[in-house]
């Protein structure tokens, strides 16, 4: 369904304003099944009991045997775990589909003007910038995984606290330091991928023109 | 100009070969057909020739000179200024107008080098356009053409730069018998300037126009 979904985005005119869409639910979903991975870890770890119903009251079902949510946490760790692993498969293959399709068009591009005589030095182009932003900007959701593993350690500082004390002002504060720099790429992306598209054209004549 | 083949083989795979020792040379002035069945190694021949794949063994040999394994840039100046190249697959740039594609190869060609000869660019692609009868869709895009339109933009850009050889791969495949014949004419008359003419077709008609059938056999 992903690839469906994807594949028919790529061709799609209004494929940037989706891709962005796309990978700011990535960027945000993962980072929220991350808090929710750590928060569940540092739960189940410590003082779980006092906290779990009252914030995660809307998800479990159990009661207030201390059993019951014990099995009940452990059951939304596991879910948590296969969220996390399918959305890191659908990044990883959103990802690997604008890259490619990228790459491929551009590498078509440019083995045609081979074929024409023009050098490697005279087709080639400056993507860095994107690709770079691109990769970063898509390898941030990994944060929040990292962020789950941190909380093993040093619990008090994982956004956790959001979800367990939600209007801690340290709390939102480490939250949007977080979330602001996916936000921020994920935008400055989409900035370069519109007008690089807008100006595709334009930018395979200015190479061609180079010399004039 | 002669082009020597002397036991050119060649492998994907180094066991089995799509040519094996073929020799064969090729004389400024002839129009030269390679015609045989699907798969038999036409057009792994005619991009050996024209420099965009590598031969896996053998000897090509342009007036007597040895092709020696060149660097990538001397081998790019041959694929500009010797070669033009007609594609069986077409190959146009999709975000290009069709005068545009024409325009290509022109722009690093060193007689139209400098924006003093931008119009010199334009004469020369708008001409031959014209001369294949889609001058009409100079603005188009490649996708807004018919198959047969495309190629005929293919072979205008393959003539751009007035190259020496002229390798074409089914340039006829997609058209009417009418664009066929004016292709085929047109390819005849330049053989008359003193050019190479290469032409890969299953087509008969190019029987007519052929000064040499070279056919390929499945061995
Ligand atoms: N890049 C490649 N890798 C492996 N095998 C290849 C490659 N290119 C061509 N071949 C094989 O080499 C053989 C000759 O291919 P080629 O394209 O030269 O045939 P052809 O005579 O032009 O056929 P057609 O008339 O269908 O165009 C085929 O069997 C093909 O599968
Ligand atoms: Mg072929």
């Amino acid at each position: 369904m992903w690839i469906m979904f994807i594949q028919n985005l790529l061709r799609n005119r209004t494929q940037v304003i989706l891709e962005f869409a796309l990978l700011l639910l990535d960027c945000i979903v993962m980072n929220f099944a991350g808090e929710l991975l750590a928060s569940g870890i540092s739960i189940y770890q410590s003082d779980w009991y006092d906290n779990v119903s009252g914030n995660l009251s809307g998800i479990m079902v159990g009661g207030s045997n201390p059993q019951m949510l014990a099995s009940n946490a452990l059951m939304i760790l596991g879910m948590l775990a296969v969220i996390v692993i399918l959305l890191l498969i659908g990044i990883c293959f959103s990802l690997w589909a604008t890259i490619s399709m990228g790459a491929r068009q551009e590498g078509q591009a440019n083995a045609l003007l081979e074929a024409i005589g023009y050098k490697k030095r005279q087709i080639q182009r400056g993507t860095w910038l994107q690709q770079g932003i691109l990769v970063v900007a898509s390898a941030l959701p990994a944060w929040g995984i990292a962020e789950a593993a941190y909380a093993l350690f040093q619990k008090n500082r994982t956004i956790a606290q959001v979800l367990e004390h939600g209007h801690d002002a340290d709390a939102v504060l480490h939250w949007i330091q977080v979330t602001v720099p996916f936000v921020l790429l994920l935008m400055i992306w989409v900035v370069i991928r519109r007008v690089d598209q807008k100006n595709q054209k334009d930018s395979l004549i200015k190479r061609l023109y180079r010399e004039d | 100009m002669k082009i020597e083949i002397l036991n050119l083989s060649k492998t994907y795979n180094q066991k089995d070969y799509v040519l094996r020792d073929f020799s064969y040379t090729f004389e400024s002035g002839h129009f030269y057909a390679i015609m045989g069945p699907s798969g038999v190694g036409k057009s792994t021949l005619l991009h050996i020739l024209g420099l965009l794949d590598e031969k896996s063994s053998g000897e090509i040999r342009i007036d007597g000179q040895t092709l020696t394994v060149q660097g990538e840039e001397e081998r790019a100046d041959m694929r500009l200024l010797t070669f033009g190249f007609v594609f069986q697959e077409f190959f146009l740039n999709p975000k290009l107008t069709v005068l545009e594609n024409v325009m290509v190869p022109l722009h690093i060609h060193p007689e139209y080098q400098g924006k003093e000869n931008w119009d010199k660019k334009r004469k020369r692609a708008k001409e031959l356009l014209k001369q294949f009868q889609i001058d009409e869709y100079e603005n188009r895009y490649p996708n807004e053409l018919s198959g047969g339109e495309q190629q005929r933009v293919g072979i205008a850009r393959a003539l751009a730069n007035n190259p020496e050889v002229i390798l074409a791969d089914e340039p006829t495949g997609n058209l009417d018998e009418k664009n066929e014949e004016n292709i085929f004419s047109y390819l005849k008359a330049l053989t008359e300037e003193g050019k190479i003419v290469i032409v890969v077709s299953h087509n008969e008609t190019v029987k007519n126009y052929a000064d040499f059938i070279i056919t390929l056999r499945k061995e």
